[in-house]
């Protein structure tokens, strides 16, 4: 599209208006754009430009801009004392009749090429503030600058006419693409944290969005660490020489613009940061670094706490712009600081609710390992009694297995914290087993006992056929974890028994099935209600009939069966049919390595 | 002298009561701090048995922060490698790390630790049975003797290498 003559200016003004206002639906690095295209469609224009206010700095950033040709020019920062700036100064429509003479104005080639003398400078006044971006603390009036370089000098009164009434529109509309930056932003942080297992993750998939989604050109976050005191490097989309994440932290002491930030608890927004004295950790960038944004990221606000503690710093590095068909580093503008504060702030209320499951995961830990240890110790005595044959005959049977019962349940505990804070779990090591030596015979005498501790009515016993189960296949699986899968499915079948049932009815049999072995382990139990029965795997699901029989129950046991069986690259289901009214399924492949 | 450094030897007593049956003298150390200062100078060190997750005295006099512990949940490994600093003949199997950690990601790192220590890592789950703990700890010492005599005698072996 090119500057159209003046018979193209349209007969209502509400045609430009309409145009300009679906080029604001647009995110704020495209609106700009587009907003020039409406107005070089409508206006007699051989140029124009879209300068965004930058108002700590007094400086105007480039956004858009058609018709220049500037050569080997680098930086697209103009100073408030610019032919543009002045317009910002003014507070209204600045017309500049000779161009050669005009101060700051840098495309000498266009002026001479083109014989163009006037310049018509455009402030973006915002007026009415309802957008969520515009916060009237946070943002003045004025936002920008649009630059309108009439075709002919004739043409100047037109476009004058046109940009004053355009004034208070362009920045107004600007403000709403800003708005959408956070809409559109807020559901990609969102994506990114529910797809991330870990806040290492997260931190680093906020990162790369910015650097792939959001035209920014290179982002580290750094994070507080409270016990060194110190902030440390979490994610990078890359820096210059060679580190390891462990050696990257700045001191609370240190005189740094990224520590400034984090102390003030202010954006910090560096324009042209030092190009030949380089920070202490400089990020990667294919060109020149234009611009440095330094965010904190603070703490959720809380009811009655006044003061928010600073959690790390968001450090932006050039937002670019395509201009001629080419990626350009340009300097970060107001709505680059609301978008970063969106950002750190959603970073912020991730990063306090990591830090607090952490802190409760570890006080839980710390808790578990306690009670491990006097487990332990008992365990020990115990089995010094039946080693040196003392007075073991005396002892209540049922000790003897409520330990061993106890520390498993522990380290269910530990393994769903494990899972709960994304790390690794135990690794399974899949070998050839015996269904029957390796699993079921350990399992087996700890069975009455666990009734017993349940209250459960004895399970009638045996509740296997003994050499059926010799006789089975051998197995590709990890003994300890099928024991795990095991152990969590007859218990269940004892703690959801039929209340005032003689005996608990729990049956196991095998079939062979292609390049399986399918266990089943089928109950007479209170079963489970085909509205539940879709979610009776997920993670802390407890059934309501299950909840009323046993309150203190997790929802972690069948989960856990689950997890383990797909990494054996076998499976457990529920299996519909069948006298029994709860049948599981536990399917082991008898084939080594995947299928 | 076999030195057993737990904060809760109470909980130990088994281990503990079973190495005195077997003929040996163990001196219990609740915390890492006095386990320092005792087994720097100690000229009779059969072995010492570290706990990983380990107390240490209070902060002013404590030679162990939180940071290098981790919050205190490695106390024990940094316990291990300051004792190798100043004594680095004991690496040849006279220490071992002895843990009832349950959380991959620590046992890893213990792991981790003692491989590079060169020095054993023992998990307590693994002895339920005091019996079999004291066999493992009676067939530990010879094999440390020999290899510590071997060395003394021949320069045969260069390091310890776990079991």
């Amino acid at each position: 599209m090119t500057g159209a003559g003046p018979l193209a200016i349209p007969d209502s003004f509400l045609k430009i208006v309409n145009r300009i206002m679906d080029a604001s639906h647009l995110l704020s690095d495209q609106a700009p754009a587009n907003t020039l295209d409406v107005l070089r469609e409508f206006l007699p224009i051989r140029a124009c430009s879209f300068y965004s206010y930058n108002w700590d700095a007094e400086s105007l950033s480039l956004r858009a801009q058609y018709g220049f040709d500037y050569d080997k020019y680098q930086s697209f920062t103009l100073g408030i004392k610019s032919t543009a700036g002045r317009a910002i100064e003014a507070g209204e429509v600045v017309v500049e009749y000779d161009l050669v003479k005009a101060a700051d104005f840098r495309d000498t080639k266009l002026i001479k090429s083109a014989g163009l003398t006037t310049g018509v400078f455009v402030p973006l006044r915002v007026d009415k503030v309802n957008t969520n971006a515009i916060d009237p603390q946070k943002v003045q009036k004025l936002v920008g600058v649009v630059c309108l370089y009439p075709t002919l000098a004739s043409d100047t009164p037109t476009i004058i006419e046109h940009a004053n009434a355009l004034m208070s529109l362009l920045g107004t509309l600007y403000g709403y693409s800003v708005d959408n930056d956070k809409l559109s932003v807020r559901r990609n942080l969102v994506d990114r944290c529910l797809g991330s297992r870990a806040l290492s993750g997260f931190l680093t998939n906020v990162t790369k969005l910015l650097k792939d989604q959001w035209r920014i050109e290179a982002a580290s976050l750094f994070l507080w660490d409270e016990r060194s005191d110190v902030l440390r490097l979490q994610a990078t989309t890359g820096l210059i020489g060679n580190y390891r994440k462990a050696q990257v932290l700045y001191r609370l002491d240190e005189d740094s613009r990224t520590i400034k930030a984090f102390k003030d608890k202010i954006p910090v927004n560096l324009i042209r940061p030092d190009r030949q004295a380089k920070g202490k950790f400089v990020e990667q960038v294919a060109g020149t670094r234009e611009s440095a944004l330094l965010v904190p990221i603070l703490e959720p606000p809380a009811p009655g706490v006044a003061e928010r503690r600073s959690l790390g710093v968001l450090r932006l590095v050039n937002r670019l712009i395509h201009r001629e068909c080419r990626t350009e580093p340009v300097a970060f503008g107001w709505e680059d600081i609301l978008f970063a504060e969106f950002v750190a702030e959603f970073v912020g209320i991730v990063c306090f609710i990591y830090a607090k499951s952490a802190g409760s995961a570890e006080d839980a830990e710390r808790a578990v390992h306690g009670v491990s240890r006097n487990l332990f110790g008992l365990q020990t005595k115990l089995e010094q009694l039946k080693e040196r044959g003392q007075l073991e005959s005396r002892l209540d049977p049922r000790l003897r297995y409520i330990v061993p019962n106890a520390t498993a349940q522990l380290e269910a505990i530990t393994w769903q914290i494990d899972r709960a804070l994304g790390r690794e779990g135990r690794s399974i090591e899949r070998q050839p087993i015996n269904l029957w030596g390796d699993v079921l015979a350990k399992i087996t005498p700890s069975i009455k006992p666990i009734a017993e501790v349940l209250n459960a009515p004895p399970p009638r016993m045996p509740f296997y056929d003994y050499d059926s189960f010799v006789n089975s296949p051998v197995v590709f699986g990890d003994a300890d974890a099928l024991i795990t899968v095991f152990r969590n499915l007859i218990e269940n079948a004892l703690k959801y028994a039929k209340p005032n049932a003689e005996y608990t009815e729990i049956n196991l049999r095998w079939l062979q099935a292609d390049q399986e072995i399918w266990v089943f382990v089928a109950d007479n139990g209170i079963g489970v209600s085909k509205v539940e029965q879709p979610y009776l795997f997920r993670e802390g699901f407890q059934g309501e009939d299950a909840m009323r029989r046993c309150p203190s129950g997790s929802g972690i046991g069948l989960h856990q069966c689950k997890t383990i069986m797909q990494q054996l690259d076998g499976d457990v289901d529920l299996y519909p049919a069948g006298e029994y009214r709860t049948t599981f399924v536990v399917k082991i492949p008898t084939w080594g390595i995947g299928k | 002298m076999i030195y057993f450094i737990d904060e809760d030897v109470h909980q130990l007593r088994a281990y503990i009561t079973e190495l005195e049956i077997l003929g040996y003298d163990v001196t219990p150390l609740q915390n890492a701090d006095i386990a320092f200062s005792t087994l720097i100078g100690a000229d009779d060190i059969e072995l010492v048995i570290i706990d990983v997750m380990l107390a240490t005295a209070e902060a002013a006099s404590s030679r162990f922060d939180r940071e290098s512990t981790q919050d205190f949940l490695k106390t024990g490994i940094v316990l291990a490698r300051d004792i190798l600093e100043q004594r680095p003949e004991l690496a040849r199997g006279r220490l071992v790390l002895f843990s009832m950690a349950a959380q991959s990601w620590l046992i890893k790192d213990i792991d981790h630790a003692a491989k590079k220590l060169n020095i054993e890592a023992w998990k307590k789950k693994d002895y339920p049975s005091p019996f079999r703990f004291g066999a493992a700890v009676r067939k530990h010492i010879i094999r440390a003797s020999t290899v510590h005599v071997e060395k003394e005698g021949t320069e045969g072996l260069t390091s310890w290498e776990p079991t």
